[in-house]
């Protein structure tokens, strides 16, 4: 008893914290730090204040660029939760109501997590190419030969073709944290409502959803951080940090890995002399977009923890 | 659990049917993609470019063979689980504690901690690395496994989150049950609390490992003989000119992939049969 | 408790300690010495081969010197090493090519090669310049070359009747004259900033040569070249001599279409020829020549025998003699035995006929690309505009050849060093 006025909630904190600080807030303070100065991390380090803040906002061309990728970003991110939340929620309640087979639906849900992002891409490249694509191939077979299309490039389409692709290979985890969300929950209030008469979808609507609300507000949170750190779908699919055509591609993580360390490219090219200190500025930017949002939601859910309380 | 299967899943009606029809073809799909990159990584890397649909010449293991004689892989592999286990130990010990130590305790300053632990999840992790490399220099870990689990296990933000989230859902009553029993804090969070969040630690533990196992920059920059390179890092060595090498990329993404799905599959099952379903319930 | 924790964990982490490779020991005689060297991680899987050739004849030239060669040089490991100062002794480099291997030099963070006097006799003016920084040397010279051209199927093009062409119209024709097949004529991705601007690469010193040198040596310019260079790409894409739906393939599409025998032709670079050997059609290639028949390749020099010593160096005599040994023609030979590279020094015998065919150009022309960069600065990037705004727009019709030119022509007026 002794320990409770000892402030265990430190102890347990303290091994987390140590390397929570070390490992990632020690980064990230020293990252705010070089964003004050004009350096290419070779050459000489200027300290210039916010003056890396200021041309950012001030640059027409940044600031146009920093828009695009930010519309595409915030597409992703209302794409996964129009979309993607929902059909992860019914996958886990499907899963989790363990109909037949569900242990293979599990596992074939979640498997494309596992491989790797360019072979993800590659492999998209041999079902949907033009020319040696197996959708077009099916089509063709089906009669349907005139509409083959080339469907991954299609530049209306590129925000979309991402976002299906970071859909198909991560979809498995949030159904995970919705299944483990269920579990939570004993059966028998599944149960007794089932007793009641209550159908499927009203088990879903009126018993599920109430126990996994919090888990989707958790997991909206992790979408909209997901979708402003995105970066190799686009990479691999723009061939390089370019953003595609017209940056019909472009992200915020792309941008600003294309601020920080140039476009790397077959022919080599030019680093900007500031390529340091404006890719720290941009990172900053970025984290502090992430931080208001999710700084609103931890108030929120707070507040409403007290409420219920 | 029988009954539990028999009652949930029974009369669900036409539109759930429809809905299962529809899940069942998406899996079948994503099936479909595994397989069908099984099947070119069986091919020749001649025989897939020259007519990638036409009927293959030959399907034989030798793209395997090489993998496993010339390349190394198994050594990748080794890396990559050694670098997995030990990262995901650490993790979720220190992350169930910190979580635990957030959501149990009343005390000033609670909303701050669990902003801050947050901060990782929202910074590249590009930049931060110049940095952690000079510790890890100092450390004299550079080209040593363990600084990428260092790394990894601290990158905490996203498990503690899920973790505090569920620590602060339980009742109060079955700390307080635990402690009158006569145990200490620590006690009650090792015997009772942690054993509690189990499908939460599993959910966290499958994303994490996920993670953990394909990342990629963190190696790249940490490990740079090929004895101590991870699987990603081989994988990479193929994709980067994969026309040249796409017999190689396709065997390896394959050999990186099934086995562990398998073991999810057995994994999966244990736990979906609802182990610990049964605990909070009391 | 905490403590069988805690202990436990720092079980768990010594024991992970011990069976973890600690790193190699450094220098264990007396008087050998080993360096460390950082290769290009990218292109691992075609130069690994002859590396380990080529270090295994270097060690046993030099008992004294081992070397621990490791497949860890990127940009992004390089940038890190650089900036906590842990550079190996010996690393890959671009060259001329981009600006790091300069701003490495100025800040003293690579060897100052001059006064080891490494032998230059061998190779040519631009090679040298590759090398050179503010008039000194850094690095090992390149000994070969890459340049963009068209790759062709001759298989196809005996079943059309087609020839390989002589002058540019002719090849205008040709292109066009597969339009009534059912190949596609001239496979290019459109879909991937680098992958549609190869053919821009390809035709700019055949039809803009003279715009090019007169940028590059900041003079009057005469932009007709240029514009002509830009109708031809937009008439090409309009005309969809690159395929159905060219604009949305990838880079990876138009290959695989063209090893799969339904592409004529396709627009690539040298350095990607053993990916389309052997698929089962005879390969053929030419460069592109300009109305008078002359060929040109643009220039580039290969990046894969290049390294850098880091001025930290403990050992500089020794990384200096690998370097010395990289430009032997015994190391150049092993190279071009594997990789089928371009020679551009005279001794070197080239791997088989095709590569042969491929040092048979007339003249070395100018490479756009390297030409926009060269007059860049912080303020003036028209590079970024030609691969990012031009090529992209003129794909889609968005603009005309004249608007092209001006867009470039307005950033250029931007840069401060005119």
């Amino acid at each position: 008893m002794k320990k409770r006025k000892k402030r265990p909630y430190l102890w347990f904190m303290l091994p987390g914290f140590i390397f929570y600080a070390i490992f990632v807030v020690y980064p990230i303070i020293s990252a705010g730090q070089l964003s004050l100065y004009h350096w290419n991390g070779i050459g000489e380090k200027v300290f210039v204040g916010i003056q890396n803040y200021v041309d950012l906002f001030s640059d027409e061309q940044l600031m146009g660029e920093m828009f695009n990728a930010l519309k595409n970003s915030l597409t992703i991110f209302a794409l996964t939760v129009l979309i993607q939340i929902p059909v992860q929620l019914i996958m886990a309640y499907i899963i989790f109501s363990k109909s037949k087979g569900s242990n293979v639906l599990q596992v074939a849900i979640f498997s494309p997590q596992f491989i790797s992002t360019p072979v993800i891409v590659f492999i998209f490249t041999l079902l949907f190419d033009g020319n040696v694509g197996v959708v077009n191939k099916v089509m063709e077979m089906i009669g349907l030969g005139e509409y083959t299309r080339s469907w991954l490039g299609i530049p209306e389409l590129g925000i979309y073709i991402i976002w299906a692709m970071i859909t198909w290979a991560g979809i498995g985890v949030g159904m995970m944290y919705f299944i483990s969300a269920m579990k939570m929950m004993g059966a028998d209030c599944l149960e007794s409502a089932y007793l009641e008469g209550a159908g499927f979808w009203k088990r879903l609507w009126y018993i599920i959803l109430p126990q996994v609300k919090m888990t989707i507000v958790n997991i909206i949170l992790i979408g909209y951080i997901f979708s402003m750190t995105v970066f190799d779908y686009s990479y691999i699919m723009g061939g390089g940090a370019s953003g595609g055509t017209n940056g019909s591609i472009d992200v915020m993580a792309l941008f600003f890995y294309r601020m920080a360390f140039g476009d790397n490219n077959p022919l080599g090219g030019k680093i900007s002399t500031n390529s340091v200190g404006m890719g720290t500025t941009v990172a900053c930017v970025l984290f502090a977009m992430i931080f208001v949002v999710a700084l609103i939601q931890i108030l929120i859910t707070g507040r409403r923890r007290k409420d219920n309380a | 659990m029988r009954d539990q299967r028999d009652v949930m899943s029974k009369h669900h009606g036409k539109v759930a049917f429809i809905v299962k029809i529809l899940l069942w073809f998406y899996a079948a799909c994503t099936m479909f993609v595994l397989v069908y990159m099984t099947y070119q990584s069986l091919r020749p890397r001649r025989d897939v470019l020259s007519k990638t649909f036409g009927v293959p010449e030959t399907l034989n293991l030798d793209n395997y063979i090489e993998l496993f004689t010339e390349e190394h892989f198994l050594r990748y592999f080794g890396n990559s689980v050694l670098i997995l286990v030990l990262s995901l130990v650490l993790l979720i010990a220190l992350s169930s504690m910190t979580a635990y130590g957030i959501a149990r305790y009343r005390f000033k300053g609670k909303s701050f901690c669990r902003a801050f632990f947050l901060l990782g999840m929202m910074f590249p992790a590009q930049l931060g690395v110049v940095p952690i490399f000079q510790i890890m220099k100092n450390l004299g870990l550079v080209n040593n496994q363990l600084s990428v689990v260092l790394v990894s296990a601290a990158n905490i933000s996203m498990p503690v989150f899920m973790l505090t989230n569920f620590f602060e859902g339980l009742p109060q009553e079955i700390y307080e049950a635990a402690v009158i029993d006569g145990a200490g804090e620590f006690t009650a969070f090792r015997k009772v609390m942690f054993p509690m969040a189990t499908p939460v630690i599993f959910a966290v533990c499958i994303t994490n490992s996920v993670t953990i196992w394909n990342q990629f920059f963190l190696p790249l920059i940490f490990l740079q003989t090929d004895s101590v390179k991870t699987i990603p890092q081989l994988i990479s060595k193929y994709t980067s000119n994969i026309i040249n090498s796409m017999d190689m990329a396709t065997a390896s993404s394959a050999l990186s992939t099934i086995p562990i799905l398998i073991l999810f599959f057995i994994f999966s099952n244990k736990i979906l049969d609802g182990v610990t379903a049964g605990a909070v319930k009391g | 408790m905490k403590k069988r924790v805690c202990c436990t964990m720092s079980l768990v982490l010594a024991a992970s300690m011990i069976t973890t490779c600690m790193p190699a020991v450094t220098a264990s005689a007396d008087d050998t010495v080993t360096l460390t060297i950082w290769g290009d991680v990218d292109n691992q899987v075609t130069l690994e081969d002859p590396f380990e050739e080529i270090n295994a004849a270097f060690e046993e030239a030099h008992p004294n010197i081992k070397l621990d060669y490791q497949w860890a040089g990127t940009f992004d490991s390089i940038n890190v090493a650089t900036q906590s100062d842990s550079l190996p002794d010996l690393f890959w480099v671009q060259g001329n090519k981009s600006d790091k291997m300069a701003e490495l030099a100025r800040n003293g963070y690579i060897l100052n090669l001059d006064e080891y006097n490494l032998d230059a006799s061998r190779y040519n003016e631009s090679a040298i310049e590759y090398a050179t920084v503010d008039g000194s040397v850094y690095c090992s010279y390149p000994a070969f070359c890459d340049y963009a051209l068209i790759y062709y199927n001759k298989d196809i093009f005996e079943e059309c009747g087609a020839e390989v062409p002589t002058t540019l119209s002719e090849f205008t024709e040709l292109v066009k004259s597969f339009m009534d097949t059912e190949y596609i004529p001239l496979a290019l991705g459109g879909n991937g900033e680098w992958d549609r601007y190869w053919l821009i690469q390809v035709l700019a010193p055949a039809v803009c040569g003279d715009t090019l040198e007169q940028i590059k040596n900041h003079e009057e310019i005469d932009w007709t070249g240029m514009e002509t260079l830009f109708d031809m790409y937009a008439e090409y894409s309009k005309n969809g001599y690159m395929g159905k739906d060219f604009q949305a393939t990838d880079g990876v599409g138009a290959e695989l279409s063209f090893t799969n025998g339904d592409a004529a032709m396709l627009v690539g670079g040298t350095w990607a020829n053993s990916s389309y050997r052997d698929m089962g059609f005879e390969l053929g290639a030419f460069p592109i020549m300009d109305e008078e028949g002359v060929t040109y390749s643009q220039s580039g020099e290969a990046q894969n025998m290049t390294y850098a010593v880091s001025s930290k160096c403990e050992h500089p005599d020794e990384a200096v003699e690998y370097l010395r040994f990289l430009n032997s023609k015994e190391a150049e030979q092993i190279m071009e035995d594997y990789t089928g590279s371009i020679p551009t020094v005279d001794d070197i015998e080239p791997k088989d006929e095709l590569i042969a065919q491929f040092a048979d150009f007339d003249i070395v022309g100018a490479n756009i690309y390297h030409v926009l960069s060269g007059v860049s600065d912080d303020n003036a990037k028209p590079q970024d505009v030609l691969m990012g705004d031009v090529v992209p727009k003129l794909m889609t019709g968005e603009i005309t050849g004249a608007e092209g030119v001006e867009m470039i022509r307005a950033e250029l007026e931007k840069s401060t060093n005119k």
